[in-house]
């Protein structure tokens, strides 16, 4: 099965272990993995703890383009 | 911590601003969303500390742990000038220079730059940042719109 994975910036840095998990574990349970294009950082507890605003806009686009390509 | 999360909930109730705005519970709190998920009587308290947060900046307040602060505004401003995702190293450096200049510690510095060698070597600080995106100009948009 094809699932929709959003990483995020800190799974290509300081959490490359939790991504080397997750690439090891998906394929034993049938996943296939696809990363939205071009993705972008969520703002994480920054963007929700200074600015509301940025906390719901920045995640909208990797989700509207999930959105938009998930058939089914 | 100097307020417990239900006495700035109860503060809250009794429109004790000043007392919320300049406490260190706020900045204290790391959004783990354990009390909204367990309060009994379903408020939202995390989202509460978030928004006295965002407040106690826009007025300009005297914040008693600034560099909680100043590490939220450089994690934003990191992203938006890398076009969309973070430069974790480049926030680190950042902020650890910005501690140093407000209460130079050698011994801090020391044991930042271990912790940084550290995760070099197991390859999880990247000294090179993510590339810009090719939304960027839309990522600069939604910075420009929030600020505003």
């Amino acid at each position: 099965m094809k699932v929709s994975y959003y990483p995020g910036c800190s799974l290509e840095g300081t959490a490359a272990d939790y991504a080397a998990s997750i690439a090891g574990v998906a394929p034993l349970l049938g996943l296939e993995l696809a990363e939205p294009e071009d993705w972008n950082c969520c703002g994480a507890s920054a963007a929700h703890s200074l600015n509301h605003r940025l906390a719901m806009e920045l995640p909208s686009l990797p989700i509207r383009f999930v959105a938009n390509h998930t058939i089914g | 911590m100097d307020l417990l999360p239900d006495r700035v909930i109860r503060l809250a109730l009794l429109g004790q601003e000043e007392l919320l705005l300049g406490s260190r519970t706020i900045w204290f709190c790391s959004a783990c969303e354990t009390c909204t998920t367990r309060c009994p009587n379903g408020i939202n308290i995390a989202g509460v500390m978030d928004w006295l947060k965002e407040e106690a900046v826009r007025r300009g307040k005297a914040l008693p742990q600034p560099e909680v602060a100043a590490f939220h505004r450089f994690f934003l401003e990191s992203i938006q000038r890398a076009g969309g995702r973070l430069p974790e190293a480049a926030l680190m450096r950042r902020f650890t220079l910005f501690k140093l200049r407000r209460r130079p510690q050698a011994r801090e510095l020391w044991e930042n730059l271990k912790l940084g060698f550290a995760l070099f070597k197991r390859g999880r600080l990247r000294p090179v940042g993510p590339p810009a995106l090719r939304g960027r100009a839309q990522i600069e948009k939604i910075f420009q719109k929030a600020e505003s």
